[in-house]
Parts: structure tokens; C-alpha cells; sequence
């Protein structure tokens, strides 16, 4: 299962990746940024301690090289999916070692959800996770199943480009989800789902709603799938007798599994009668495991030559951790994600234990060096989180550490585009 | 007035302690809270001290009633309430309801918040005539209430108990930069949560001095030194944050409590 696609550090010609940060904002414009965001965007967690984590700098690419990452994402996206029909074929030993949930194993081994796949080609977002290297672009990762950052990178380049009148907006996810769903040619309703109390998805699928408000698509929002309704001759209902013709699953399977039987999670899970967006097979790449399955497929070039190595954490020399990081295979937000070169001893230790006693729930993959950017406080290192929606890439989510790892305290921008050079 | 422009009373942007303004609950605020009415606040004479900054440990819209009282003194009330209330969307409208008016809501609110979002708006006024200065100290209103009354909530209830830590603070350089040397706590119970505990574990450490203080009684704070708990009752603290709290997505507190998967 071993192989090394991927060596940053043997790469003889530095090719870094074009990257700088615009002129910063004043205060007054941030601050009254900040208070739209807060007060209309859910957008609260801005301040820590005494640091305001909403940057003052855009991220600017140039048109080239924003095309050049659209590329790549572009490339990711066709092979995730071709990939994931091949191990869907492959049946329960293949999602058994990508660590996918038992009950969601159960489901997509079943013949209705591989009668599925074709139909979900065309409903698919993920965001894919770009690091500048010294080789070029690098992706740590791909957010496949209900992926989140669609109001930031949407409003924050929106909210920023009035101050940057030689930069423009990149393309913006929420839009081309809306073209996506109206592309659907929807003639009933557009069901969106969240659990309840949820509140931050709850707030993810109003913005949802009031895109498709703008286009004046149909739609109607629940929060259990008791509310929808299957047969053979009506296909998918609400209560009211109204036709269902496309849903929007914000809702984690794995929460989806636990309700009870009679809500009838399986029928939405299962069903290939009408457009899921975000289908049940996303559970699959949505795996931090999801590399072990392109090492051994001929095919995956584009994730071979732009993603660190991976490993199971079984197959890691003992002597050689500190140049790992540890990710649990379904962490959501990277809380549980750990460079184990960063850890105390006993840290590690701890980390390294829990991870092969249950190596099905982690994988291990090679550090590597992001190449930082100067910014008005020093040396920042970003994380360009690129949207693909329906195959095309469409806008970014911008982070900025100040350090190598990605977590909550760093800083958030909006991704602009330098076009002069083209035009 | 608009939700904007009571928030921009509460995080005007001239105060330096503005940033630490918790948005949560301004941003739940919708037309019809807005048009309350004028609530009386009791008065509390309390001398103007710029070495001194203050945290309000009161429940539920108290804290606010003790924050404006503070303000009329010379002191920016600072909100940092950290819990959404249970909302949702009626369907098919852009309509936002609170579990109290919504029967289809599956459960109880652990930590009401409601009444401090009220409190909020009906002393929004009163704080304005204050004319506060931008150099007025700090005074840091909590829900005495957040860590809520039971350590199990229900399934299906909206589990929105949270905690506060020390990055939902100034640093103590912060602090000291600006000339302030003391933390006066104002609370009711002679007991400090350990939340709060930690917090000002952590500004005594970085050199701050502390006091306590009853709330509208004659100002009179008390020299106190914070000591770090017994090390059964830090672990069981922080075991509870780890299983007990939730915290979602956006940095904030409050979610459904799942049904049991036992």
C-alpha cells in the first residue's frame, strides 16, 4: 500500500506558485466589514484574545495562476469520482479499510445506490484544500460530504473588492451552486435538510434558500427525513402531496444513521430517483483514508503528483513520526489533527497509541513545507480551499497561518484576482 | 432603531474593548425585538478607576442591568455571551422563530438567553446618553447561568450551556498597556466558576491583581488571590468541555443533544 508519489523536498527547480497579498484595509472598512458579517453572515468567531482573525489583506493570484488551480481542482474532482465508483464496485472490503461507518457501508453496498452513481455525476461540491510548496500547488485534502466555507467565500471577496478596484472577484461558490440546482430543471420542489439545532448549518442552508429565492426555485426546508415521502408511482412527496424533484442533504450521514429506522434515512440514503446533492457515496472521499485507495488504482495521476504521501499509521517507522501528521479519518473541522513533530512527548505517544489501536479511523501523511507569503504581520502561510461544483472550480475559502498547520486561529481572507496581465 | 445600530452602541468603534463584544446573540436579533421598551436600571455609585477593569458574573439579563448601571459610572459594558438561543426558520418564509414561540421545536432550551437579548435592547438607550469616553475601563458582562443548572440535558433538548477561557479575554500586556492593573469580580455567590477561575488564574499569573465585589451593595472590593482548584475538580473540568459542552461550528455554543446511540 506504500508508495511516494510526492517528495517536495527532491525537486531539483523551485517553481513556487504565484502568491502575494494585496495593500491592507484601514480599520474603519475592516470593522464595518466585521459588522456585516457578524450581524448578517453568522460569521462570530473573529476575535481571539487579542488577535482579529479577519485579515486585512486579500489573497491575490494571478489570473494564470488561479486558472493553473482550477485545473488541478478541476482534475481532482473527475478522478475523485471515477475513483469512487471503482471502490464502490469493489464492495465492503474496499469502504471497510477507507474506515466508512458500518451503516453507511450497509447502504452503498446495496444495488439501488450503485444504480446511483451515474445519476450523481452531476450533483457534486467538494472543496479541495491547496497549500503553495516549493515544487507548486499542494492538496492536503478534499471536503466532499456537506463541505462548509460557501458564505465566507462567497461575501468575502464581495465585501473586500469595492476597496480593490484593479482586482476582481473570482467566481463564486453560492452562484455556481444555484446554477447547478437550477440546471437540475427542477419541476417540483428543492427540499433542503438540516438537523435541527444545528444552527451554523441552519445558516449554511438560508443562504442556500435565499439563492434560491433570487432564481425563484421552489423550495421548501426540513429538518428530518420523516418529512419526505417515496413510492414507486409518485416518487419522493412532502405530506402535502407536493412533488420533490431535487434535496439538498446538509445533514452528516453519520447523524442521518442514527436516527430511527422509521424516519426512513435509508429511502433518501439509497434512492436514485431524483438529484441528492451531496449523495450518499461522498461519504467515501469525504475519508481522510481516501488516498490508500488512489495508491493502489492505475489511474489518479493528478492526486499522485499534488498530495504528500499517506500512509496507515501501521506502516510508519517508529523513529520517523515527527515528519507525520496524524488525521482521524471523519474530523470535520481539524480538531483532530496532529503534527506529530509539534507534540510533547507524551502527546505523541498518547496520539500514536490510540492511532494504531484503531488504524481504520486514522491515516498518517508526510509533512510538508508551505512556502509563506510577507504580509503587514510577517510571514503567513495559506491555505487555498477551492470549491469545484458540478466539475468546475468556482471561488476559494482563504486561511492564513502563522504557522505550517491550518487550525482555528488563523487568520481568514478573501481569495482576488490580478487580471491585468491577461487583459 | 436597528439591530446595526444597537450593535454599534454595545461595539462602538472607539472603545479598544470593543473587539471583545461576543456577536452571537445581537445577530438573532430580528424587527420585532427591537421595539421595546425603555427598561429602568437601578442605580450603583461606583468611582471612576482607569487602573481598574471589571467582570460581572450575574445571571441571565441581570448582568446587562449591572453593565448599564456601570456604564452611567464610566465603565464600557462589554457583552460576552456565548450561547445562541433555540431559533429556527418558519418554513417558507424568511421568518426567524425562538423555541418559546415554536411548537415545532423538539425539545427544551437548557440556558435561556432570551432575556438578556431583551435586556440588550431595552438598555441600548441608557448607554448612549452615557456619552461613555474612549478611554472608559472595561466591564465584562457573563451569564452567570451559562454552564446551565443540570450536567445531563435530555435528548432533543437545545443544549447551549457554555464556558468561557482565557482567549475570550484581553491578554494581561492588553490590559497593562492600557494602565489597568486590577480585575474586580462581581458576582453574587461567594463561589468562583471554574471557568472564570481559570480566566483569572491566568490574568493573576500575567500579574493582574484581584478583588471582589457585591453587586449594588457599597463599593468596597475585596483583595482576594485566586488559587488554582484541587486537580480532581481541573480534570473533571476539563472532561466536561471535552463530553459536556457543544460548541458548533462558528466558535459559538448550542446544539440539539442527539438521541442515544446506547
Amino acid at each position: 500500500m506504500r508508495i511516494t508519489p510526492f517528495d517536495d523536498k527532491e525537486t531539483e527547480r523551485a517553481t513556487y506558485p504565484d502568491v502575494r497579498l494585496a495593500a491592507p484595509l484601514g480599520l474603519p472598512e475592516l470593522r464595518k466589514i466585521e459588522q456585516i458579517l457578524h450581524l448578517y453572515h453568522s460569521k462570530w468567531d473573529t476575535q481571539v484574545r487579542d488577535v482579529n482573525v479577519l485579515f486585512e489583506q486579500p489573497l491575490v493570484l494571478p489570473l494564470r495562476e488561479w486558472q493553473k488551480l482550477c485545473n488541478i481542482a478541476e482534475q481532482l474532482a473527475a478522478e475523485t469520482i471515477a475513483l469512487e465508483s471503482i471502490i464502490l464496485g469493489e464492495r465492503s472490503g474496499a469502504l471497510s479499510s477507507l474506515g466508512v461507518p458500518a451503516g453507511a457501508r450497509e447502504v452503498l453496498g446495496s444495488d439501488t445506490q450503485s444504480r446511483s452513481v451515474v445519476n450523481v455525476r452531476r450533483t457534486r461540491n467538494m472543496r479541495f484544500d491547496f497549500h503553495p510548496i516549493k515544487s507548486g500547488w499542494c492538496v492536503s485534502e478534499v471536503n466532499s460530504d456537506v463541505p462548509g466555507g460557501w458564505s465566507e467565500s462567497t461575501f468575502f471577496p464581495l465585501l473586500y473588492k469595492p476597496y480593490y478596484n484593479d482586482l476582481d472577484c473570482p467566481p463564486l461558490p453560492l452562484q455556481a451552486w444555484g446554477d447547478a440546482v437550477q440546471a437540475l430543471a427542477p419541476s417540483g420542489k428543492v427540499i433542503l435538510m438540516s438537523a435541527p439545532g444545528y444552527l451554523e448549518d441552519e445558516q449554511v442552508v438560508r443562504t442556500f434558500v435565499t439563492e434560491l429565492q433570487r432564481r425563484r426555485i421552489p423550495n421548501r426546508m426540513i429538518k428530518t427525513p420523516a418529512a419526505l415521502h417515496w413510492s414507486d408511482h409518485h416518487g419522493c412527496t412532502l405530506s402535502t402531496g407536493e412533488r420533490v424533484s431535487v434535496i439538498v442533504r446538509f445533514y452528516q450521514i453519520e447523524w442521518l444513521l442514527a436516527l430511527p429506522e422509521r424516519t426512513g434515512w435509508r429511502a433518501l440514503l439509497q434512492t436514485s430517483a431524483l438529484p441528492v446533492i451531496n449523495p450518499t457515496i461522498s461519504v467515501l472521499s469525504e475519508s481522510k483514508r481516501f488516498p490508500l485507495a488512489f495508491y493502489e488504482s492505475r489511474n489518479c495521476p493528478t492526486w499522485k503528483s499534488h498530495m504528500p504521501e499517506c500512509r496507515d499509521p501501521r506502516e510508519v517507522d517508529q523513529a520517523d513520526w515527527d515528519h507525520w501528521v496524524l488525521k482521524a479519518c471523519y474530523s470535520n473541522t481539524g480538531d483532530r489533527t496532529y503534527l506529530c513533530g509539534s507534540l510533547t512527548k507524551k502527546e505523541k505517544q498518547r496520539v500514536i497509541r490510540e492511532a494504531q489501536r484503531n488504524p481504520l479511523m486514522w491515516i498518517a501523511q508526510k509533512r510538508f513545507e508551505t512556502r509563506p507569503v510577507r504580509s503587514c504581520r510577517g510571514l503567513l502561510y495559506p491555505c487555498v480551499g477551492v470549491f469545484v461544483v458540478n466539475g468546475r472550480a468556482a471561488g476559494a475559502y482563504v486561511r492564513l497561518s502563522v504557522g505550517q498547520v491550518t487550525d482555528g486561529s488563523a487568520f481568514e481572507a478573501p481569495l482576488l484576482i490580478d487580471s491585468r496581465s491577461l487583459k | 432603531m436597528t439591530k446595526d445600530q444597537i450593535y454599534e452602541i454595545w461595539r462602538p468603534a472607539t472603545s479598544p474593548w470593543s473587539r471583545w463584544v461576543k456577536p452571537v446573540l445581537f445577530s438573532f436579533l430580528r424587527e420585532e425585538d427591537l421595539k421595546l421598551a425603555r427598561r429602568s436600571v437601578p442605580e450603583w455609585r461606583v468611582p471612576g478607576a482607569p487602573d481598574i477593569a471589571i467582570i460581572v458574573d450575574l445571571p441571565g439579563a441581570d448582568g446587562v442591568t449591572v453593565g448599564v448601571a456601570l456604564a452611567r459610572e464610566g465603565y464600557r459594558p462589554v457583552p460576552v455571551y456565548n450561547a445562541c438561543p433555540f431559533a429556527t426558520y418558519l418554513p417558507d418564509t424568511s421568518l426567524m422563530v425562538f423555541a418559546a414561540e415554536a411548537q415545532q421545536l423538539p425539545g427544551p432550551v437548557v440556558v435561556n438567553v432570551l432575556p438578556i437579548m431583551a435586556a440588550l435592547c431595552e438598555t441600548v438607550q441608557e448607554l448612549q446618553d452615557a456619552k461613555l469616553d474612549a478611554s472608559a475601563s472595561p466591564a465584562f458582562l457573563l451569564d452567570s447561568n451559562r454552564r446551565g443548572q443540570i450536567l445531563v440535558p435530555d435528548p432533543g433538548s437545545f443544549d447551549n450551556r457554555s464556558f468561557i477561557t482565557p482567549t475570550d479575554f484581553p491578554s494581561p500586556d492588553l490590559f497593562r498597556q492600557h494602565g489597568i492593573y486590577q480585575i474586580v469580580l462581581v458576582q453574587t455567590e461567594s463561589k468562583i466558576q471554574i471557568d472564570l477561575l481559570q480566566v483569572l488564574l491566568t490574568l493573576q499569573r500575567g500579574g493582574m491583581m484581584m478583588a471582589r465585589q457585591a453587586p449594588r451593595e457599597p463599593w468596597a472590593p475585596t483583595p482576594i488571590t485566586v488559587r488554582r482548584p484541587p486537580i480532581v475538580v481541573d480534570a473533571w473540568e476539563w472532561l466536561r468541555r471535552k463530553l459536556g459542552f457543544r460548541r458548533n461550528a462558528f466558535g459559538s455554543f448550542g446544539e440539539i443533544v442527539p438521541p442515544s446511540t446506547g
